[in-house]
């Protein structure tokens, strides 16, 4: 099969399956769980295929990259926006990852979500995410990359408020959602301003490739776009000061918090910050930044995580530690070993994840194994420290950072205290209405 | 190029839903008088869907009738014809039985027939005719005043829909006078130092801030909106007529004064766009917060058509599509709740209402999500088109706009979960869901913003070339006049 072919059939196989749920939902078809579990496994493990065939097509063709046109989706005079799907070295680990981390969630889902009132809303969300996230790994422009991270921004969102029922998780996605729309204005202004300074957001016209040798992108029109880029990767992967939303996006289920925000999602701002690579190679100043933001956030990560009272916010608060540390890799341009990173870290995140729900059972069985001896561990840095920082460092990390408070006070509170003060005036000047 | 339907689809497309609507009003069955008001919009919808297939295949000419020559339809009016009237449909069809009479069905009826008037007018004349056409029902005939219901539009909205109207007149009446050989015809560019046409400008775009209620008249929508009956009043809101007027009127009848003033008023737009999006934060209404969404996002529309770039353009008449499409979607579920409850919603708490209606949930969503660009739906082709257009001639745009819009998502989704998510409320336990009535139109309107998100250029094409017309008569006077 041609790269063309097997390109759009990676993300048409999920998005048209999502499709037939959502169809069947609105026209009142009720499916019994097991045939959608098992066609979500299948659905995956053809994908599985695909991304197969792909690696197979790159590594025979000795080709950098896997490049695939298929006209434009719209177009007003010179302004155009391409169809253009992409497989390299970069994106293919990824995309491996993704179908893999998605089948095995969705064959675990369908014991763990079994007779939950939410079965086939969690499958069709599940879906959706998958053609959103293969999007954005697929993606051969910025702008289509949009597309891939607005949908995987929404599922996140729906499936953080999945237990729809109870007001935290609703509140908790209300949240995550405020975040991501505001670190998401960064890629969107970003895309445009590209489109400003080059014209396009094909990567095969910005970024340099064997298609066309050399990037157009330079200089302050690069720093500036790559500034806008991190804005967005911060908030995709949780970093300072954007973290605050990670913990609170544990109130969806179990395997969603494991291919969300211990495997894919938390990684997209990752992959955003590699695919953008020569822009920050290209500016000492954002690559300084990524670095500082990745520390920060890697050293919060831990602090904090060392505080949390239950098992998925410690293992979000570890995976945030991870992404610091994915994150001063790419400032420091190690993108290879930031990619193999993410795929380990992902990896062993969504095992954890997965277990979370038996850590009680696990931690008996191996309390039972050592006979009862299991000693404490993690003290041996903290005991380097004087006490009355230790004290402090730990009331730091019990309001995790003072962050959300941070923004709270200096950012969302103003907001409100001029809209209200706007409010005032007026009923003042028209009354009435309120 | 200039075309003639020798079959009057227009004047009929306009005129059965108005001979409809005396028919309508004088009914006492409200079954029947449904019955009609359906019949009548879409036959109404279907002339109109003919006349827009001859528009299609040859989107470069410009169609007048032959039997007169007082309506036309070209690239720009083609897809508002039919949207507006599919919008009455919609409308006619969901409006739940709670407040409904024979006589808020006429006013439906009369409202598409008089907004597709100004639409497809020919001549200034007509096209004022229309304009005060479209407010009859709010200002003088009392069409959606019901003896069920206590909601009637306030004295003040009313003033200012009606100073709208005056300000409209004024600058028609300024327009013919300035240049009496130009006639009333809608072709012919009136340009040169001339004070009155100065001033024509000044009241024709007064009356464009007034009736799409920009900055510091927005209040207008606001009160209506809270106070008024939501689903005439969103038709009313979505007609657009004040945008019409720019991409028809004022862009080519006064191109060189239009450039000169665009900047005072692309910023009144932004600025529109801003404040309401800040304020519909602190809101706590429903429909008030409706309000304050589809001013700010609509006031894109203008910042757009402003830009005077074909993109830009391009993008204002799209996003009018996804706006029209969107508000009316939310609005009419919203409408539903209510009479389903008895009551306007009390959002201060979760109310859960999706345990028992999740369809009308997800329709919701939708609208919400494709009014503020997500993708998927055609709002991400519209803010796309938007952004890439205005950020030319507009920089501050390429900031405001995805802040404003993030702001509006949140209000939207925010408004979303407090209605819907959460922690059910005692009615939620009795809710009944989409009535099989409301399924199929609702459906439509979420296909129409799904299907156009996925394959948008079939919905891009007549505004795109509209756009590109409207944007090439821009730059030919920049060039000939030589202003800056």
């Amino acid at each position: 099969m041609s790269e063309s072919l097997l390109l759009a059939l990676l993300i048409l196989l999920p998005g048209g399956w999502c499709a037939v749920l959502g169809a069947s939902w609105l026209l009142g078809v009720r499916w019994p769980e097991r045939p959608v579990a098992q066609l979500t496994t299948a659905c995956y493990t053809a994908v599985l295929l695909i991304v197969a065939a792909l690696w197979w097509q790159l590594l025979t063709s000795g080709k950098e990259q896997l490049h695939a046109l298929y006209g434009n989706w719209f177009e007003v005079g010179h302004y155009h926006f391409p169809l253009a799907l992409w497989a390299d070295y970069l994106s293919l680990p990824l995309l491996t990852l993704s179908a893999l981390l998605i089948l095995i969630v969705s064959v675990f889902s369908r014991r763990y979500i079994h007779r939950d009132a939410g079965f086939f809303r969690f499958f069709m969300l599940l879906n959706l995410f998958g053609s959103g996230i293969l999007l954005f790994f697929a993606a051969g422009s910025f702008d289509l990359m949009i597309g891939g991270w607005e949908i995987v921004g929404i599922t996140s969102i729906l499936l953080v408020a999945f237990f729809q029922h109870r007001d935290d998780p609703v509140t908790s996605a209300l949240r995550v959602f405020a975040t991501y729309r505001a670190c998401d204005i960064g890629l969107l202004t970003g895309v445009v301003l590209m489109h400003i300074f080059v014209g396009t957001s094909e990567f095969s016209q910005v970024l340099p490739n064997n298609i066309e040798p050399h990037t157009p992108l330079v200089g302050n029109a690069a720093t500036i776009v790559a500034i806008l880029l991190l804005l967005a990767a911060m908030g995709k992967a949780a970093q300072v000061p954007f973290s605050g939303w990670l913990p609170r996006a544990m109130e969806g289920p179990t395997p969603s918090s494991a291919i969300f925000y211990g495997a894919l999602s938390v990684h997209a701002g990752a992959y955003l910050l590699l695919r953008a690579q020569p822009l920050i190679a290209s500016s000492v100043l954002v690559a300084e930044a990524i670095i500082v933001i990745g520390l920060l956030t890697a050293i919060h990560g831990t602090l904090v995580g060392r505080t949390c009272p239950d098992a998925k916010t410690g293992l979000a608060y570890a995976t945030m530690t991870q992404l610091g540390l994915i994150f001063v890799e790419i400032g420091f341009g190690f993108t290879r070993l930031a990619l193999w990173h993410i795929v380990g870290h992902a990896l062993l995140r969504t095992m954890q994840f997965l277990r979370a729900p038996s850590l009680l059972h696990d931690h008996h069985r191996v309390h039972a194994a050592a006979a009862g001896h299991l000693g404490a561990t993690g003290q041996h840095f903290a005991k380097l420290l004087p006490q009355t920082m230790q004290h402090w460092l730990y009331r730091l990390a019990l309001d995790r950072g003072h962050h959300d408070n941070f923004l709270d006070r200096f950012v969302v509170a103003p907001v409100i205290r001029l809209a209200h003060a706007m409010q005032r005036i007026e009923i003042k000047l028209i009354g009435g209405g309120h | 190029m200039s075309e003639s339907f020798t079959f009057p689809w227009l004047s009929l497309s306009v005129l059965i839903p108005l001979v409809a609507s005396f028919f309508v009003w004088k009914m006492n069955d409200l079954s029947r008088a449904r019955r009609s008001t359906v019949i009548a919009l879409a036959a109404s919808l279907a002339f109109l869907l003919i006349a827009n297939f001859a528009v299609a295949l040859t989107p470069a000419a410009k169609f007048t009738e032959a039997l007169w020559q007082c309506f036309t339809m070209d690239a720009l009016n083609a897809i508002p014809l039919s949207l507006f009237v599919a919008l009455c449909l919609g409308v006619a069809v969901l409006a739940p039985k709670h407040n409904l009479t024979p006589s808020w069905l006429a006013g439906v009826l009369w409202l598409c027939a008089t907004t597709n008037a100004a639409y497809a007018a020919n001549n200034l004349i007509v096209f004022v005719l229309a304009w005060a056409g479209s407010l009859a029902p709010f200002l003088v005939m009392r069409f959606f005043a019901s003896a069920k219901s206590e909601r009637t539009i306030p004295a003040f909205s009313q003033l200012v829909l009606a100073l709208s109207f005056v300000s409209l007149c004024i600058g028609i009446a300024l327009l013919v006078y300035a240049e009496h050989a130009a006639g009333l015809g809608l072709t012919q560019a009136r340009t040169g130092e001339n004070s009155l046409l100065f001033a024509a400008f000044s009241f024709l775009m007064v009356a464009v801030i007034l009736r799409k209620g920009l900055f510091p008249a927005h209040s207008w929508v606001v009160t209506a909106f809270d106070k008024g009956p939501l689903l005439p009043l969103v038709l009313l809101v979505n007609d657009h007529l004040g945008a019409f007027l720019v991409a028809r009127i004022v862009l080519p009848l006064l191109p060189d004064v239009a450039h000169t003033a665009w900047p005072f008023f692309s910023a009144l737009s932004l600025l529109t766009a801003v404040y309401a999006a800040v304020l519909a934060l602190a809101e706590r209404k429903p429909r008030r917060i409706f309000a304050l969404v589809a001013i700010s996002q609509s006031a894109f529309i203008l910042t757009g058509l402003e830009s005077q770039t074909a993109v830009g353009i391009a993008g204002a008449l799209v996003l009018w599509q996804v706006v029209s499409v969107a508000t009316t979607m939310m609005a009419a579920v919203y409408a539903g709740l209510e009479a389903r409850l008895g009551a306007s919603l009390n959002t201060d708490k979760f109310m859960g209402l999706a345990l028992n209606a999740p369809r009308l949930a997800v329709f919701f969503a939708v609208g919400c999500l494709a009014l503020v660009g997500l993708p998927l739906t055609l709002g991400f082709p519209a803010e796309d088109l938007l952004l890439q257009g205005t950020l030319a001639t507009n920089p501050y745009l390429g900031v405001i706009l995805p802040v404003v819009t993030a702001m509006n998502a949140f209000s939207v989704v925010r408004l979303f979960a407090r209605i819907f998510l959460g922690k059910p409320v005692a009615a939620a336990q009795e809710l009944v869901d989409a009535l099989p009535r409301e399924r199929w139109v609702l459906t439509a309107a979420f296909l129409f913003l799904l299907l156009g998100g996925l394959f948008p250029s079939a919905l891009i094409r007549l505004p795109a070339i509209a756009a590109e017309r409207l944007a090439g008569k821009a730059a030919h006077v920049v060039q000939t006049l030589r202003l800056p």
